[in-house]
């Protein structure tokens, strides 16, 4: 089975290409986004146990819960930097008018 | 340009449920998956799929700009009063109402409290995030 | 007792967003003056007890967070309330329109006790959540003001650090999974040397050094910090790249670090402060002269890591906050009053507080004794031996003279223009307190090193101005329009790139 994390960096890396070579501001808004996607299933990848099961009244060993929690606050930071950026956006164009 | 007749039917009368499943993410948080980032969002979704299928000004007329700033003040100060209220019990967010039968709702303590503030929080800071663009793009 | 620091003005930014539902937005002034206020109250109790931990919650440190305060952080949330006190009273009233004075209020407090947070966090994701509240509080603070390329020097500057924040993630991850903790006390007890964890803390010293500002990767620095307004300048000067050096501290005080790593920082140290002292001495702009005396400062702090002295590292970085904080207020107050920023037209010679103030700070920064800037340059150069110790005090000439310039220009007859009588006060009392707490902490006067200092500064300045460097324009690296900011930001991410590529293959082999 293809690694989680490995996966991830993939993902991290096509992100930082997108960077470097798309010119639209919104483009490079939406590259950021992938960046964040590839870091949460690598760190994801890190809790993964094989055979373990749902950490909620487990039977036998459980999946590392922790990561999960980690990245729903990585994601809250992203949507949040994610608005403010794109309300950035339009105040740039809207001042070139 | 308005949607066509199906469309609004069918958001006014899905988007009660979705206010539904969002309670019980918000409430039952401890015990399944859930919590209170994802009831935020879902909350936040059932106003907007309102916006998207009837128009921003009909919505608006709905639910007003002072009382979603309002809802998202009154629960931030809950937040950080849970926290320094809890100071009198021992340190700062100390559990003080832990105890009660294993897998039942009054097991938490003050967890599910304060998953109901994030919850409302963060659904309507993305409510009021979305009025606040649109208000940009509607004026273009 | 320690949240409490961070739970006050947090308290009350919140109060300050409920304000406008209720109708009621004048009293927003004075819940933002008691919110800038509140943690004075506490730190009083937390000072008599250093050092001073506990895990919030009451939990176990397994499954806790933990917060602490000990004589590495003390320094940071010092100069932070200092600043802060400061800066607010120099804010409050009339600064901003009415119709936005509300939101600038509330993240104003958010930024404070965003800081607050991240100075005292002892658990690695809690430090970086703290750091991203400051960071995107700042953002926001940079896109208000009214220059003409403010919005497009805010997306850059959020585009970097944010890339920046996403790769210190990435080696919070790779070390959660070698070690299975995120507490820096229990990572310092299981720790068990590998590769990977080398490749993760390359990772996280270069994505603190972007965040930081320090010379290869400093691109984003001089437009957001001289395109601010001056009290908001003086904060993201003075404060706000305080909080990676922070996270640097914490780095070394639990991680082993290798002889090469060592060499890599104190290399792009001594290189950061001779680039911001060259490019400050060809500035006319006088808000970018203070943001390329940053970029250089900044190497200052991480010659301190870099010599695994974290303690002078935090002096001098205190040290930084107080004189840069009071130079931005000072100066900017004489650019926004004169309604241009081009030094050649600006001058003081009708204020003579705001003369002194300017004179004071310049004396700090240049590392004259008896004031703080000498405290710190003290305890920094006791580590260092040999040909190092010439080349550093060499960077400090150069600070001088530069400031000598400054100063000179701001000498010339300009016209009379008047000034509000609070902001001269505040920018004296900065420059005073400069002068108080090195008096404190360093009661040393060394005349005849500072005097031939001074001397050869002079020297320099008139050898220089012969030269025509002055006149020297510097015609900008991209044209200011909106077309082309696709493009420059793809020139820098390419230059970050190779940056990272250069310094992982050169520490894996």
């Amino acid at each position: 089975m293809i690694s989680a994390e490995f996966t991830g960096i993939i993902i991290m890396l096509i992100g930082m290409y997108a960077l470097m070579t798309k010119e639209n501001l919104i483009k490079l808004v939406l590259s950021i986004n992938v960046v964040s996607i590839g870091l949460v299933l690598f760190f994801i990848g890190t809790g993964y146990i094989e055979g373990g099961d749902v950490p909620i009244l487990p039977r036998s060993t459980v999946v590392d819960p922790l990561p999960a929690t980690l990245m729903l606050t990585t994601l809250v930071v992203d949507v949040a930097i994610t608005s403010l950026a794109l309300a950035l956006v339009l105040k740039i164009r809207r001042e070139e008018e | 340009m308005k949607m066509s007749l199906i469309v609004r039917t069918t958001t006014k009368l899905v988007s009660p449920f979705l206010v539904t499943y969002s309670t019980y993410l918000m409430i039952y948080g401890h015990l399944s998956p859930g919590g209170g980032f994802q009831a935020g969002v879902i909350l936040a979704v059932s106003i907007i799929l309102l916006i998207t299928s009837h128009g921003y000004k009909k919505v608006r007329k709905a639910f007003k700009f002072w009382e979603v700033q309002l809802i998202e003040g009154v629960s931030g100060v809950f937040l950080v009063s849970l926290g320094i209220i809890s100071l009198l019990f021992g340190g700062f967010f100390f559990n003080f109402l832990r105890g009660g039968p294993f897998g039942s709702l009054l097991s938490g303590g003050i967890v599910p409290l304060f998953n109901i503030g994030v919850a409302l929080k963060v659904g309507a800071a993305f409510t009021f995030m979305f009025y606040i663009l649109l208000r940009w793009v509607e004026r273009d | 007792m320690i949240p409490l620091l961070v739970a006050s003005p947090l308290l009350f930014a919140f109060i300050i967003s409920l304000l406008p539902a209720l109708g009621k937005e004048k009293l927003s002034k004075y819940l933002f003056l008691i919110g800038a206020f509140s943690p004075w109250l506490f730190i009083s109790s937390i000072v008599q007890k250093l050092p001073l931990g506990e895990v919030v919650g009451g939990w176990e440190r397994i499954s806790g967070i933990e917060v602490m305060v000990d004589s590495y952080s003390l320094p940071f949330l010092v100069a932070e309330l200092l600043l802060f006190t400061f800066v607010a009273v120099y804010v409050y009233g009339d600064y901003y329109p009415k119709k936005s004075e509300n939101k600038v209020y509330g993240i104003l407090l958010l930024l404070h006790s965003g800081l607050l947070g991240a100075f005292i966090s002892r658990d690695l994701f809690n430090y970086y959540i703290y750091m991203e509240i400051a960071s995107v509080s700042s953002f926001a603070l940079v896109a208000i003001s009214k220059e003409k390329g403010a919005k497009k020097a805010a997306f850059r500057y959020a585009l970097f650090s944010l890339l920046a924040s996403y790769i210190f993630i990435l080696a919070i991850g790779i070390i959660y999974l070698k070690t299975g903790y995120l507490n820096l006390f229990l990572i310092k007890e299981n720790l068990v040397f590998s590769k990977e964890i080398n490749v993760a803390l390359v990772l996280a010293f270069s994505s603190l050094i972007l965040k930081s500002g320090v010379f290869p990767l400093h691109f984003w620095l001089p437009d957001a910090h001289s395109k601010a307004d001056a009290p908001i300048s003086a904060l993201l000067s003075g404060l706000v790249v305080k909080a990676p050096a922070y996270g640097m501290i914490l780095l070394i005080l639990t991680f082993p670090i290798s002889t090469l790593m060592q060499n890599i920082l104190i290399i792009t140290a001594f290189l950061s402060m001779f680039f911001g002292i060259a490019m400050a001495l060809i500035q006319k702009n006088s808000e970018r002269l203070l943001a390329y005396h940053t970029v250089s400062q900044m190497g200052y702090v991480l010659l301190g890591i870099g010599l695994l002295n974290p303690l002078a590292a935090a002096y001098y970085a205190m040290a930084h906050s107080l004189f840069k904080g009071g130079l931005f207020l000072s100066v900017g107050t004489i650019a926004e009053h004169y309604g241009t920023r081009d030094l050649e037209k600006l001058s003081y010679r009708h204020n003579k507080f705001l003369m002194v103030a300017i004179a004071l700070l310049s004396l700090a920064i240049g590392g004259i004794s008896p004031f703080i800037g000498a405290f710190g340059k003290f305890m920094l150069v006791k580590e260092i031996d040999g040909l190092l110790k010439y080349v550093f005090y060499a960077g400090g000439i150069g600070t001088l003279t530069s400031f000598i310039k400054l100063n000179y220009y701001l000498l010339k007859r300009g016209e009379k223009v008047p000034f509000p009588f609070k902001k001269e006060v505040v920018s004296l009392s900065v420059g005073l307190l400069t002068l108080i707490t090195g008096i404190y902490f360093y009661p040393h006067l060394q005349l005849v090193r500072d005097l031939s200092f001074i001397f050869i500064g002079f020297v320099l300045f008139y050898i220089l101005k012969k030269l025509g460097l002055f006149e020297f324009q510097l015609s900008p690296f991209f044209p200011d329009t909106g077309s082309k900011l696709g493009r420059e930001i793809n020139v820098y991410m390419l230059f970050l790139g190779a940056f990272l590529l250069f310094i992982l293959f050169n520490s894996i082999h």
